[in-house]
């Protein structure tokens, strides 16, 4: 959809009633939202799950703090920095390819959506660094509570990202409008996440 | 205002992440060893809730579903707010 200046109109878009008012959408409030309704619940959904995840590490750390304490020393901070700066950049040519989309660009809109898989790759590629030097170490997900929260929380959200990247894969073959803000909108969940999971469980002490 | 977010204003927003990462770093004594302290926490904290704001509202593009963004926004502060308030009855032991 092109951009649609100052009248704007959402991919879902709402409907108009006889006499010309606004009826809420068919997703009803939903309806409001850029992109796929249902990717929105999804958004949601893994939002609340994070936050119940790190909301359970702050009270294990609250009950064991000297253990988190000695277990999260471990952490490369450096290395979780330099993975935001990439999630962030990859956002970035993520909400480019959007742009792009809605001015009718389609192969600059597939180009974003390649720079921001290849970032992707590229922060998996840190984490598997911290990973491998965690393995080396004997660090496990049954070494302490600390390393079993810490392998669940980012392992399951680098599975995301690996489920992020297919999903921009998807949306470059097709590049319909809908896909490309849907894809993205995936996308910028995991981005918001790695920033609500980065200060919690490598800067928190 | 566009539907869509500018090329520009979507710069502007990843050059403020970025700042902001920094000002994290710096917060949590990113390279740095020993406790954090309830100040430099609680700017950490402040500062990651502008930065998921800045998320939520540009690269999401929320700005066009304004209630959204609030219920979201206030969802993410509320998270970081029960994680303060474990560090502080942590350090208040």
């Amino acid at each position: 959809m092109p951009d649609s200046g100052p009248d704007m109109v959402s991919s879902i878009e709402h409907l108009e009633g006889e006499s010309g008012e606004t009826l809420p959408g068919p997703w009803g409030p939903l309806s409001d939202l850029p992109g796929h309704p249902m990717m929105w619940v999804l958004i949601i959904s893994e939002i609340l799950v994070f936050g119940a995840g790190l909301i359970a590490f702050a009270a294990a750390r609250f009950a064991q703090p000297l253990a988190f304490a000695a277990a999260q020393s471990s952490l490369d901070r450096v290395a979780g920095t330099i993975n935001t700066g990439l999630l962030l950049t990859s956002g970035l040519a993520a909400a480019l390819a959007v742009n792009a989309r809605s001015r009718g660009k389609v192969p600059e809109t597939r180009w974003w959506l390649l720079a921001a898989a290849l970032l992707g790759f590229a922060f998996l590629g840190v984490k598997g660094v911290e990973y491998w030097t965690k393995v080396q170490a004997g660090i496990g997900i049954d070494t302490n509570a600390f390393f079993a929260l810490y392998y669940l929380l980012t392992g399951f959200h680098a599975l995301h990202v690996v489920a992020g990247i297919a999903i921009l894969g998807i949306a470059a073959r097709h590049p319909s409008m809908e896909a490309v803000e849907t894809a993205t909108s995936f996308w910028h969940m995991i981005d918001l996440i790695w920033v609500l999971l980065f200060p919690i469980i490598y800067l928190m002490r | 205002m566009t539907y869509y977010p500018t090329r520009v204003r979507l710069v502007i927003a990843w050059a403020a992440l970025l700042v902001l990462t920094l000002g994290a770093g710096i917060a949590g004594k990113a390279a740095g060893g020993g406790t954090l302290g309830l100040a430099s926490m609680t700017m950490l904290m402040l500062v990651t809730w502008v930065k998921i704001s800045l998320i939520l509202r540009v690269y999401l593009n929320l700005r066009v579903a304004p209630v959204w963004a609030d219920i979201l926004t206030i969802l993410t502060g509320v998270m970081l707010a029960v994680v303060l308030s474990f560090y502080v009855l942590g350090a208040s032991r």
